[in-house]
């Protein structure tokens, strides 16, 4: 084996964290022997990780990022045990399931009452009457399809997130978390246990962040689309 | 640092769950694969948050670990991917490879040498290196790997390896040149 000039250049980093071998370190240290200028460089470059390998600038995570990491393990673990209990339950319907259903019924509502304005119009003489909450042009005073009011579903468009609290989580801690994380409950709970949350100050990085920190109080958090 | 048989032996453990192995596999590759993860990245605490990304892959992944690579290896791999997604994720745009001008375009080793006893000025320019570049030149002698291990956390062939080692080190020297240049005028 015969190394070209360039390649003997390639391997001297190589040379200079000691982990060439062979044919291939016998070549490159014939030709630094050989080549004044290859063993200055030779030199520097070693010079340059000794300098890489000893600055020890900025510390690592260490215990703090240990600790961390066997919190969210320990979350992780959990999440995993409650999918597969809830998968195994069979009272137990996936919510992702529920909200398919809950789609295909808006859409349903939808075309049925389409094609019933469509159909009869509403100067049409034998129109049939359309209940309040469909008849928007004519009265301000109306409900929506879910039952909110209009100030009930203002605040609903503020929900930033929906969570479920941790088992055994007291009502005392769920007052404290909410005071302290300047959130209020809008709705919730829902038979699935979920609460919908809504940053009092419109502030949802800093709710996010309380979130996070309120750490096992929280079972699952959902951040809701604006 | 635990050995790669010792850390073997870990991921047996940590794939059937045990917590104890995983912290023990922290413990031992928490710092170079740290060290590893902010040579390519400006920001400690984006760092310490991909740290901490790789590990828990590890933890949900120690099934797959097939034992053909070092334990080190794969691990580096893992954080090799996710530097590259944070770079995507921000869009961020590589460097040049920007140093200062030299005459000749060969650096002078002498002066390389004298500059490089300075920590802060190989910091630097480590720092003007393209990330596949500083990636490579890292692990070659931050961990002292070998080309093989290096491409194969890469996922590259040898020969780009040994060729980004290569523009690495000649960018690395011609950098350093530079700052002696400007320090002692000709």
């Amino acid at each position: 084996m015969s190394l070209e000039r360039e390649e003997i250049e390639a391997l001297l980093p190589f040379l200079a964290n000691e982990t060439l071998t062979g044919d291939e370190r016998t070549e490159v240290e014939t030709a630094v022997a050989g080549d004044p200028r290859l063993a200055s460089e030779l030199a520097a470059l070693r010079a340059i990780r000794r300098q890489m390998q000893g600055d020890e600038a900025e510390a690592s995570p260490g215990d703090l990022g240990l600790a961390r990491l066997m919190r969210d393990v320990d979350r992780d673990a959990s999440a995993a045990h409650s999918t597969t209990a809830a998968a195994n339950s069979p009272k137990v319907v996936p919510l992702s399931r529920l909200r398919i259903w809950q789609s295909a019924a808006v859409v349903v509502l939808g075309l049925g009452i389409g094609q019933a304005v469509l159909t009869t119009g509403p100067d049409d003489p034998g129109a049939v009457p359309l209940p309040p909450e469909v008849s928007l042009e004519r009265s301000t005073d109306f409900s929506l399809a879910d039952g909110a009011s209009p100030a009930e579903s203002a605040a609903m468009s503020q929900v930033a997130f929906r969570i479920i609290f941790a088992d055994g989580v007291s009502e005392a801690e769920m007052r404290a978390f909410l005071l302290n994380s300047g959130l209020e409950i809008v709705a919730g709970p829902s038979a699935m246990g979920f609460y919908d949350l809504a940053p009092l100050d419109g502030d949802r990085a800093a709710a996010r962040a309380a979130i996070t920190a309120a750490g096992p109080l929280i079972d699952t958090v959902e951040d809701m689309p604006n | 640092m635990a050995s790669d048989t010792e850390q073997r032996a870990m991921m047996d453990a940590i794939a059937t769950g045990d917590k104890q192995a995983l912290a023990g596999l922290y413990r031992a590759l928490e710092k170079p694969v740290f060290r590893f993860i902010r040579s390519r990245l400006n920001d400690p605490y984006e760092a310490g948050d991909i740290l901490h990304d790789v590990f828990m892959e590890v933890w949900r992944s120690a099934g797959r670990f097939e034992g053909r690579a070092k334990v080190q290896t794969w691990v580096f791999g893992i954080a090799y991917k996710k530097v590259i997604d944070a770079h995507r994720r921000r869009g961020r745009v590589d460097l040049t490879d920007e140093f200062p001008d030299v005459t000749d375009d060969s650096p002078d080793p002498e002066t390389c040498l004298a500059s490089a006893e300075e920590a802060a000025h190989v910091r630097h320019c480590l720092g003007t290196l393209k990330d596949d570049h500083r990636a490579a030149i890292s692990m070659a002698f931050y961990e002292d790997m070998t080309y093989r291990e290096i491409a194969e956390i890469a996922g590259v062939p040898e020969g780009t390896i040994k060729t980004r080692v290569f523009h690495a080190k000649t960018h690395l020297m011609r950098c350093l040149e530079g700052i002696m240049g400007r320090r002692v005028p000709a």
